[in-house]
């Protein structure tokens, strides 16, 4: 089930909030509803996921368990490795199989395993709280709580990456407390400014970013096109997952919780390094506690440290999707990181709009390859983009253009969601019925759009 | 946010906030969606009010399965754009029937075998049914397109129209309950015929021979796609043999008629060419197939002839002009009493073979 489907937000959401107040006073049962509510949610998409989840999850909550009573170090260990094995069961096997067969020079034969939805984002979840348990955390939590922690819907399948020392100690608290009706009210506008993002600006980018990225493949574009699709999944992309962190948030404070913060405005990022303490914050934050500091981190000297960067940033593109072109994405990402903190340690400081416009470059240059069906695609879409294929036109509609244009200046003008709804927003009777206003309109938007008048007759 | 115990003015605030934000998305919901289910713009839910309400989706695939189904009409024609500029009221004193035109715009075999499959379930000894075939009907190999860009309600040709309740909140029957209840209030004027015909080229007034001059001269050939290996009579016509199971729904007294739609002669491959010999084999398994099934003809209008080699009977290479079409149905008629013109030809699978040969 989709946030920004009819059946969630029609049905779904006010009947697991309904049960979940009714039963606010009672800790168990409160939790027991999200609990079954989130596998309900989780078995909505497919059945077969449920086992895994909840198996894994039983699994984990064993092992730290075991580790309460035993105190041996190797206890997270085999944990963090049982973790990792799933994952890359599900979600690597292919990829590394296709990739030794290509080397080999053999048939590619994928096993086509499917790929359990949200997995990397609650395996991680898993293995930090696993780590922190090594690292000296005396967090050995209830089933219940260890439950309600990876399974929460809000967060299971694309994040935040909520760390357990975040949120669960926020179970005891009387969901019916004093701000349950600001927490529900700024939760609501959250959620529709999330669901604005995906549905009127992120879907609306796609619908010209996509056929264009498919086209990419059998044809090159033309430069107006190239930077077309650039630009339009450069937006894209940010209000699908930027929509989706809000949706989340948003509805965890609906249930009176607090998720962590996972965009800060990406695209007024004015350096590579600021970009990615913007970007994805709680991945960059995993990515920076699990990976770059155990690495060694800054402690060492300067081509270690480059080192470590770009190792880093290499499995988090890896992390997302069993792809070399994610695998260079994230490369590039961290050899940019690494020439900052050089460029940084030497004291150069480029003008703002200068490094912003450099950042933005580097970043819609990445996104083409992250998108892009593979190297050659890429390579070809880039050269576009520099004009090799032709300066070109390209016939754009209004609702388009109105999407392009309003969601750059929402990405990089003024309050961003969470200022507008958790910090600016009052409770003014003439700002409720419009929010109103538009979450029903959403909702017609979600059901289906107004098909394009489609001129197919050139009388 | 705040983190301190609020007032209780501010926690009244608050709940007057929320409640008016989800009351106000819950109310209009309401009366939005309740506007739609009753006016029913489709004219498929069980529960919608009586009323006269006429086929008004500009998408056809929305506005025909309830003309399928009406007990209106008793016979009907199929295909795409090239069949639409039939009208019914030509055909209707030619075989003294009550027609429907049910061609959907570039329609693919899929489409309209799913609405075919509706017109047979309620009209199951229909009286006369017709099938435009073109270019997609001739595609080779083992499959054809199922749907195109276009939004397809799979749900409308299905049993179950109940269904229909869980379709009917989005912005586009929002619009077209509008239109409908425009209508059946007075404000509005018709678009859609009754019948399913309505005309999709301009008026004859703004005929430009140059512009369609230009059009034609424009145009690449009509050449079926698909895999086509070894001799003619191994290749497979998927599309076809979907047409096939779709004719034998009919009783064995409804007349059936296959009729190749009068393509322009400029997109027509030169006689001999493989492009053209894709089409003789498609023809050539379109009379086997009405030679096999009860009560049925197939008639070639796509050849050289008084129709499709003059350029002025054409909007474009696939279209032709409102006067056409009306000559078409008395062709169709014509044909259908087994009278000959050099419009068409009534195709018998035997002679395409030994012309082949």
């Amino acid at each position: 089930m989709l946030f920004n489907s009819q059946a969630f937000i029609v049905g779904f959401l006010p009947l697991v909030l309904a049960l979940y107040y009714v039963c606010a006073s009672y800790r168990t049962a409160r939790q027991t509803i999200v609990v079954v509510a989130s596998l309900g949610f989780y078995g909505w998409w497919d059945i077969r996921f449920v086992p895994l989840l909840a198996g894994l999850t039983l699994g984990n909550w064993l092992i730290a368990q075991w580790f309460g009573r035993q105190r041996a170090s190797w206890i997270p260990v085999l944990g963090v490795v049982l973790n990792l094995a799933v994952l890359g069961l599900f979600k690597y096997a292919d990829f590394f199989r296709g990739t030794a067969d290509a080397l080999l020079g053999e048939a590619f034969h994928p096993w086509q395993l499917i790929l359990p939805l949200g997995i990397s984002f609650f395996v991680f979840q898993k293995i930090s709280y696993l780590i922190d348990l090594r690292r000296g955390d005396r967090h050995i939590y209830g089933f219940l709580d260890f439950c309600m922690f990876v399974m929460f819907f809000p967060q299971l399948i694309a994040g935040p990456l909520v760390r357990h020392n975040e949120i669960i100690h926020q179970f005891s608290l009387d969901p019916r407390r004093p701000e349950m009706w600001e927490n529900l009210s700024r939760g609501f506008i959250l959620f529709i400014i999330g669901v604005a993002k995906k549905v009127a600006l992120a879907d609306t980018l796609a619908m010209v970013a996509d056929p264009l990225f498919d086209r990419s493949v059998t044809a090159s574009l033309s430069a107006a096109e190239a930077w077309i699709a650039t630009s339009a999944y450069t937006l894209q992309i940010y209000f699908d997952f930027s929509g989706y962190s809000d949706m989340a948030i948003g509805l965890a404070l609906m249930f009176g919780l607090r998720l962590p913060m996972n965009f800060n405005a990406p695209y007024r990022a004015v350096s590579i390094r600021d970009f990615w303490r913007r970007w994805h914050m709680t991945l960059s934050r995993f990515l920076r506690d699990y990976l770059y500091i155990p690495l060694g981190g800054n402690r060492c000297g300067a081509a270690r440290q480059a080192m470590n960067v770009v190792l880093t940033m290499l499995l988090g593109g890896l992390w997302h999707g069993a792809s070399w072109t994610f695998v260079a994405w994230g490369g590039l990402h961290g050899v940019a990181l690494a020439v900052n903190h050089i460029w940084e340690g030497w004291g150069v400081r480029l003008p703002r709009v200068v490094g912003w416009a450099l950042t933005m470059l580097f970043v819609m240059a990445c996104w083409v390859l992250f998108r892009a069906a593979d190297f050659t695609t890429a390579g070809d879409i880039l050269l576009s983009l520099l004009g090799q294929h032709g300066a070109g036109r390209i016939r754009l509609d209004r609702e388009f253009v109105a999407a392009l244009v309003g969601g750059a200046a929402v990405a990089l003008l003024g309050a961003t969601s969470q200022e507008v709804a958790l910090t600016k927003l009052q409770p003014r009777p003439w700002l409720a019925m419009p929010a109103g206003l538009a979450l029903a309109y959403l909702l017609l938007l979600v059901g289906g759009r107004l098909p394009n008048v489609f001129i197919y007759f050139q009388f | 946010m705040s983190s301190s115990i609020s007032s209780s003015d501010t926690v009244a605030l608050w709940r007057r906030f929320f409640r008016i934000a989800a009351g106000t998305a819950a109310l209009l919901a309401t009366v939005v969606y309740s506007f739609v289910v009753l006016v029913d713009p489709f004219d498929v839910l069980p529960l919608s009010p009586p009323a006269e309400r006429v086929p008004v989706a500009s998408n056809a695939r929305f506005a025909f399965p309830s003309l399928a189904r009406s007990a209106k009409f008793d016979s009907a024609i199929f295909g795409t754009s090239t069949s639409r500029l039939l009208r019914p009221v030509m055909l209707n004193p030619e075989f003294d029937a009550r027609f429907a035109n049910l061609a959907m715009n570039d329609s693919t075999v899929y489409e309209q075998s799913r609405l075919l499959s509706v017109f047979a379930q309620a009209h199951p000894a229909a009286k006369v049914v017709m099938f435009g075939l073109d270019i997609r009907y001739c595609v080779t190999g083992d499959s054809f397109q199922i749907l195109t860009p276009r939004p397809f309600p799979e749900w409308m040709y299905g049993s179950n129209l109940w269904r229909g309740y869980r379709e009917m909140f989005n912005l586009y029957a929002v619009q077209e309950a509008g239109q409908e209840f425009g209508i059946l209030i007075g404000i509005k004027r018709r678009n859609l015929g009754l019948d399913g015909y309505t005309s999709f080229v301009p008026p004859d007034s703004q005929y430009d021979p140059a512009r369609v001059a230009e059009h034609l001269r424009k145009a690449g050939l009509m050449i079926p796609p698909g895999i086509r290996q070894g001799a003619p009579a191994s290749w497979r016509y998927p599309a076809l043999e979907q047409l096939g199971s779709d004719m034998r729904q009919f009783a064995d007294g409804t007349r059936k008629i296959l009729f190749f739609v009068p393509y322009n002669h400029t997109i027509l491959p030169p006689a001999g060419s493989p492009g053209a010999q894709a089409w003789v084999e498609c023809k050539r398994r379109a009379a086997q197939l009405a030679a096999q099934v009860p009560n049925s003809l197939a008639v070639d209008f796509m050849r050289p002839s008084p129709i499709t080699s003059n350029d002025d009977n054409y909007w474009d290479v696939l279209h032709y002009r409102l006067a056409i079409g009306d000559q078409i149905a008395r062709d169709l008629a014509a044909a259908a009493r087994g009278e000959a013109s050099p419009d068409y030809r009534v195709l018998v699978a035997d002679e395409i073979e030994s012309a082949q040969r």
